[in-house]
């Protein structure tokens, strides 16, 4: 009896010993990661953590990155309300309404924010690669939570069809406080455990390999330049999505161009169906909840170069809406007008990239507030 | 000390990457925006970064750069000056000539500041004649003349790609040997990489103007 105690208590000290020692390791072994307040998550496929105060690294910027008590991007750390009495706006996107490598403040959500306070409180659950799968995942996730909300803008682009097609089997498990435990503790190892924090690089680092195996573009375009944080987040979001005859096609890679394409035309209209299908359930969800939905829509670099304010995308997605009863915004006619592309293309997106400046942020919350101050705070009023 | 050690240490990091020759621009720009975060950065050394950030042609980052900076040091008219350059490569004309203002207005006889400060001031007026020849081509179909002067005017403040743009939409305006013309002309751009690009630019502008007196000539 003596012998068998004193075996469990020597069991217990040795991994007493060995979880000290590797959390002390971690600490030293674990570096800088700029895009580790991201997370996978088990109902919405992935975002951001709560209650960061960090820094993020877009292709060559850095900027500051701050989350709130929900895992949204914002101005500060600090407690979100689940209900409140004052009117309430939510924002939902990939990237774009995320503001990657633009600081929130100066994102088209932060400055709406901050210009409509005293009117409504705006909040941004976006975050890189939602499409609308996600964000209906993601809203029916936060009201399961009670959180109390009055209106909805979900901003949809051209990768959206993409997205859509690569979580097309995502299957959110049950929302249950295990899951919510798994992930968390699953978080607090991948922070301080440098055992961890050693597998899951390795695990990661194979993932991305084989990404690129299977998806040779990175080499056979030239795409080297590319920023390898850009590289890693995109090959990230391709985990789970199997078509290798997709994947190794560089023009499945080049959204902006599928429905130009005649082979990838068809592949175009059933990522926009998967969207638009998604589209409505969060509609039945809102009109549940008696929440306002609207959709917008904002191009790509290709699209600004194209010049069509109403191109294939724009229609498809402005006559669903028309449809179906919810309230359209086409951001296209902010950057594609009678200025030169190419012009509109250097002042307003980030150099090299589809996504906006802190000057494009700007033209974006210019025109929303008009749109906000008319459309939603003057029928409040 | 912490923050000393730490201003050392990506000091260092920096070094390293400038010696290595194989890292790429972006972690250059990345390393100096995490210098320049730090609570514990040298002021001349953060400046020589911003200004490398311009060189690697990372403007907007430059602004944040500055922007950090200048919480620390708000009255240092050189931040105010980088702010400017970078605001101006960014197209932002009025943000640019406010910043060098600004910086003039410290240290009014600098050079360094007055010097670039007339060319400044001389491509926010074609700026905003730009933007004119902008409202026009939204009241007008005769399309053709404006577009050709706002190329020319484009081409002054050395937006080339913009001007190529430009002469593209015009060559679907002409005739057949015009289209034929402009891709011919844009085979031999790429050709040359880009090294003789401001004098073929200059013989389509001249091209693409004889084409407009002609299309006068017929009215």
């Amino acid at each position: 009896m003596v012998k068998k105690s004193s075996f469990w208590a020597q069991l217990s000290f040795s991994i007493l010993i060995i979880i000290v020692l590797d959390l002390v390791s971690g600490f030293f072994i674990i570096s800088d990661n700029y895009n580790s307040f991201r997370t996978p998550h088990y109902y919405f496929h992935h975002g951001l953590q709560a209650d960061q105060d960090t820094w993020a690294v877009w292709g060559s910027s850095l900027y500051p990155f701050k989350t709130n008590s929900l895992g949204m991007v914002d101005s500060a750390v600090y407690d979100v309300k689940l209900k409140t009495d004052k009117e309430r706006l939510l924002i939902l996107g990939d990237s774009h309404s995320e503001g990657v490598g633009v600081s929130y403040n100066k994102t088209f959500s932060g400055i709406l924010s901050k210009r409509l306070e005293k009117d409504i409180e705006i909040l941004n659950a976006s975050c890189i690669s939602y499409s609308p799968k996600i964000e209906y995942l993601k809203a029916k996730y936060l009201f399961e939570e009670g959180f109390k909300v009055d209106h909805i803008f979900v901003f949809i682009d051209i990768s959206d069809m993409q997205n859509e097609l690569v979580y097309e089997h995502f299957e959110p498990r049950k929302k249950s406080w295990e899951h919510e435990a798994f992930y968390k503790s699953k978080l607090f190892f991948k922070r301080h455990s440098s055992i961890y924090y050693l597998a899951s690089s390795i695990i990661v680092s194979n993932q991305t390999k084989q990404f690129f195996k299977k998806a040779n573009l990175f080499n056979q375009q030239g795409l080297m330049g590319t920023p390898a944080n850009v590289i890693d987040l995109y090959a990230s979001f391709f985990d789970g999505f199997n078509d290798k005859v997709l994947l190794s096609n560089p023009q499945f890679h080049g959204v902006g161009e599928w429905y130009d394409n005649d082979r990838f035309g068809e592949l175009a209209d059933l990522g926009i169906g998967l969207g638009q299908q998604n589209i409505l359930r969060l509609k039945e969800l809102c009109d549940s909840k008696n929440v306002k939905l609207t959709i917008s829509i904002h191009p790509w670099q290709y699209q600004i170069l194209k010049g069509n304010v109403h191109d294939y995308y724009v229609n498809k997605w402005e006559s669903f809406a028309e449809a179906n009863g919810i309230d359209f915004i086409n951001l296209f006619p902010l950057f594609i007008n009678s200025e030169n592309p190419v012009i509109i293309i250097k002042k307003y997106l980030i150099s090299g990239d589809n996504h906006w400046n802190e000057f494009g942020h700007a033209q974006v919350a210019d025109y929303l507030e008009g749109y906000i101050r008319k459309n939603v705070i003057l029928k409040i009023n | 000390m912490v923050s000393c050690n730490s201003e050392t240490k990506t000091r260092k990091q920096i070094e390293q990457l400038q010696n290595s020759g194989k890292a790429e621009k972006y972690q250059l720009g990345i390393a100096y925006m995490h210098y320049i975060s730090q609570p514990g950065y040298k002021i001349n050394y953060s400046k020589d970064l911003v200004k490398k950030l311009l060189s690697l042609g990372f403007f907007a980052e430059s602004i944040n750069a500055v922007e950090t900076l200048l919480e620390k040091s708000p009255n240092d008219p050189e931040l105010f000056y980088l702010y400017s350059v970078g605001y101006r490569n960014l197209l932002q004309y009025d943000l640019a000539v406010e910043n060098l203002d600004h910086a003039l207005s410290f240290q009014p006889g600098n050079k360094l500041y007055s010097e670039p400060y007339k060319s400044l001031k001389e491509e926010r007026k074609i700026w905003s004649e730009i933007q004119t020849l902008n409202q026009s081509l939204i009241n007008t179909t005769d399309t053709f003349p404006i577009l050709l002067d706002r190329a020319e005017h484009l081409f002054s403040i050395r937006q080339y790609d913009a001007v190529l743009y430009d002469l593209g939409s015009l060559s679907k305006m002409g005739s057949a040997s015009d289209s034929t013309y402009f891709a011919s002309s844009v085979s031999t751009l790429y050709q040359e990489g880009g090294r003789k690009s401001v004098e073929i630019l200059t013989d389509m502008m001249s091209y693409y103007r004889k084409v407009r007196d002609r299309k006068d000539n017929i009215k």
